[in-house]
């Protein structure tokens, strides 16, 4: 059986935490030494995890190479897609609600929280892996059976590449537009 | 990847999807497909030997240093 295609995919330090699915496996297996009380490999299951931290550590700008599969690219792109939003809505909440509350320390922590999800959202929104679900409902676009009609926005009509396209240039160009203006 | 230092693991791993090819970094000895519960296991194996040849390494299976 020849080798799965593969490609390296650089991870920001934020993205650390439990996307890639060496995370589940490790927890996963750490679960099980415990329950077999295997204390040996309680600490073992977590070293290949360790050793990405260390590398991401290590590295000037705090990332860290993987090589992934086609499916492992898609999990990381839809997890990061999601994650760039959320951290994209709590920047904006934190920043209104520094708004809200003009009083120094609660401003200034608004801000910081927002500055802090800016950079989280900025970092996963520069992963450099092909998207290839729907911008406007985030899932798979070739799913079978799957009908994105229901997604598209004033029209009715389903999107097409350019109009997902056009949508995710659209959504980096607000993101941008309201770093620009912080 | 960086050039920076970082502690040396004594089994570099690479997860394809939800499969690991790993190799021992100190005798070059290279696995393909293993699942996670076989990268536990060469990992460990890799540490004992690696222990019992005077090297020291720590519970997460990183090189620190020779005994």
């Amino acid at each position: 059986m020849s080798a799965p295609a593969t490609r390296p995919v650089r991870l920001p330090r934020t993205f650390l935490s439990d996307a890639s699915p060496v995370f589940d496996d490790a927890r996963a297996y750490d679960a099980e030494a415990r329950h077999d009380d295997n204390p040996d490999e309680y600490l073992l299951a977590l070293a290949p995890v360790v050793a990405l931290i260390d590398e991401a550590r290590a590295a000037r700008d705090g990332s860290v190479t993987i090589h992934v599969d086609q499916a492992g690219a898609e999990i990381i792109a839809r997890e990061a897609g999601y994650r760039a939003e959320e951290a994209s809505d709590q920047a904006a909440e934190a920043w209104d609600a520094s708004e809200r509350m003009p009083f120094f320390s609660a401003m200034n922590s608004h801000r910081a929280t927002a500055k802090r999800a800016r950079r989280a959202a900025a970092e996963l929104a520069a992963i450099p892996v092909e998207a290839e679900w729907c911008y406007f409902c985030s899932h798979d676009l070739d799913l079978p059976g799957s009908d994105h009609t229901h997604c598209a926005d004033d029209t009715g009509e389903a999107p097409s590449a350019a109009d997902i396209e056009r949508a995710s240039a659209a959504r980096l160009a607000n993101f941008n537009a309201f770093l620009a203006a912080q | 990847m960086s050039n920076h230092q970082h502690p040396r693991p004594v089994v570099a791993s690479v997860g394809i999807g939800r499969r690991y090819n790993a190799t021992n970094t100190i005798t070059g000895e290279a696995f393909t497909g293993l699942t996670y519960k076989q990268l536990v296991r060469v990992i460990k194996a890799a540490v004992l030997a690696a222990r019992s040849t005077g090297i020291a390494v720590d519970e997460f299976g990183r090189i620190v240093g020779a005994a």
